[in-house]
Parts: structure tokens; C-alpha cells; sequence
């Protein structure tokens, strides 16, 4: 009975592993073509790639939406990660076809062309939708770096307006941020404390987006350790941000 | 905004922050349901 459920068992991986490695070698060499076109192209973005799957790109028009997916893209395929979805897929695909096979000829499944099809599509469709989370996964912190304003904001940027020659709380802003690179807000957070903290309640979307990145860094890093003054500022500056009547654009909130 | 309140409120030892402070929480609340 052993001998037998064993020769079954040696005889399935045989079918499997017959089933898999050729479907599993043209997916790939497809899935290289789909990958080695997409990357020559002018407007090159990779593969499983939309706008739809990045709240950050939900403010922005369609066509910057377009401009930051390329850049991130053209970004990506510099790196051999970029053709790791595809790999899934190919994996994916090859064992739904060789899975769907083995069913088949060990009778589990009835032995018709759309039954094997059937399965082999949902085996396929889970590996295009893991694809495509492995694609957002490593494309995000490329995107948002893309996003990032690569020059300090302007003082309208900042605080919203381009004098603040009767407002105290933006002119406190100015004083500590205007001009300073991230760089330099970065070390001046160590040893800011509530003061520049405050600050983040009167900055513009604009002066959030390029600050808040720097803020973030030093947060996570060892320096902040015991800084609860830093971290409760912020937080009490974010908070008069997210309930505030003016709505913060998504990229910012997110 | 949301990925800063986040990640405060999941190292608050690191801030010697309390694990129930009633104002903090407020703002980690708020902010994470800021749309």
C-alpha cells in the first residue's frame, strides 16, 4: 500500500516537474521580451505598474501622475529587482499549468482542456496580483523620492503667503526654515525641541512635503532617543494639521 | 503624516512616552483618520 501511494507520488512530482520546466522557461523568456520592451521605450514604466495602486499620486494631475511613474520606472529597471514580479509570475503561471496537469492525471480533477485551464488561471492570477504587490512594494520609496522637491520651498510655498509681515506664527517659520536644506533641518531637529516643532501647525502642503521627510528621519533615528519633547510636538503640530478646515493633499496626510 | 504618528505611537517607550497618555492618543487618532 506504502509502495503504491509512494510510486503515485513519484509519478505526480514526474508529471509536475514535466509540466513545469518547459511552461516555466517560455513564460520567462516572454516575460524577458514584455520586460526588455517595456524598459526601451520613451515613456518606459514597468510592468503591473498604475497610478491607481499609489495614494500618495491621488492629488496630482494625470499627466504628473504619468511623469513620476516614469521617472520612478526608468529609476527601477536599473536594478535587477525590477524583473523579480515578472519572476513570480513565470513561477506562478508554470506550477498553476503543471498543478492543473497533475490534477487531471490523478483523476482529483475531470480531465477536460477547460478544467486544467480553470486552474491553472486562478494558480496564474494569484501570482499576477502577488506581482503586482511586489512592484508597489519596491517602487514606492523610489516614487516618493521622485516626488520629493529636490530645492527648499519658496516662502509662499512655506507658509502660503508671500509676505508675512503681520502674521507672528508663519514669521517664526521663516525665520527657522526658510532656505534650509533638508539637510540642514534634519540637524537643526536635534536640538530644536517644541519651538520648531510648533512650527509644522503653520507650514504650507508645500513646506510639509520637503520638512516632514527629514522630521521623520530623525525620529527613527538613535538620536531622538528621549526626545519626547520632538515627538509629542510634532504630533500635537500634525494633529491641528489633519483636523484643520483646510483639506491637506493625500501625498501629505498619507 | 499618517506613517510619522505611526510609527511615534508604536515606539513610545523610545520617547518615554506612556502607553496611555489621553492627549497623545488623541492625536495619533486623528491624524490616522485624517482623509
Amino acid at each position: 500500500m506504502r509502495n503504491l501511494s509512494e510510486s503515485s507520488a513519484m509519478a505526480a512530482t514526474k508529471i509536475f516537474l514535466a509540466e513545469f520546466w518547459p511552461s516555466f522557461i517560455g513564460v520567462m523568456v516572454a516575460m524577458f521580451v514584455v520586460w526588455l520592451v517595456k524598459r526601451s521605450r520613451s515613456d518606459a514604466r514597468l510592468p503591473f505598474l498604475g497610478a491607481g495602486a499609489f495614494p500618495e499620486l491621488a492629488a496630482a494631475t494625470k499627466e504628473q501622475q504619468r511623469l513620476w511613474l516614469h521617472h520612478a520606472s526608468v529609476l527601477a529597471f536599473r536594478q535587477g529587482r525590477s524583473f523579480v514580479p515578472l519572476l513570480v509570475i513565470a513561477l506562478f503561471f508554470a506550477g498553476g499549468f503543471a498543478t492543473a496537469r497533475v490534477l487531471s492525471a490523478t483523476g482529483m480533477i475531470p480531465d477536460s482542456v477547460w478544467t486544467r485551464a480553470a486552474v491553472a488561471a486562478v494558480v496564474a492570477g494569484f501570482g499576477a496580483w502577488l506581482a503586482g504587490k511586489i512592484t508597489v512594494r519596491y517602487v514606492r520609496p523610489i516614487l516618493r523620492k521622485c516626488m520629493a522637491p529636490d530645492r527648499p520651498p519658496t516662502m509662499e510655498e512655506l507658509v502660503g503667503c508671500w509676505s508675512v509681515a503681520f502674521a507672528l506664527d508663519e514669521r517664526y517659520v521663516v525665520k527657522h526654515f526658510l532656505g534650509k536644506s533638508q539637510a540642514e533641518a534634519r540637524r537643526m531637529f536635534a536640538k530644536g525641541g517644541i519651538p520648531i516643532t510648533e512650527d509644522f501647525t503653520y507650514m504650507a502642503p508645500a513646506g510639509l512635503r520637503y520638512y516632514l521627510p527629514p522630521a521623520f528621519d530623525y525620529l527613527r533615528a538613535e538620536q531622538s532617543i528621549d526626545d519626547w519633547e520632538f515627538c509629542h510636538g510634532l504630533l500635537c503640530s500634525l494633529y491641528c494639521q489633519a483636523t484643520s478646515k483646510c483639506p491637506l493633499p493625500l501625498d501629505v496626510i498619507s | 503624516m499618517k506613517e510619522i504618528a505611526a510609527f511615534c505611537d508604536a515606539h513610545r517607550e523610545k520617547f518615554l512616552l506612556n502607553a496611555k497618555e489621553e492627549l497623545f492618543d488623541e492625536y495619533v487618532q486623528a491624524i490616522l483618520a485624517a482623509q
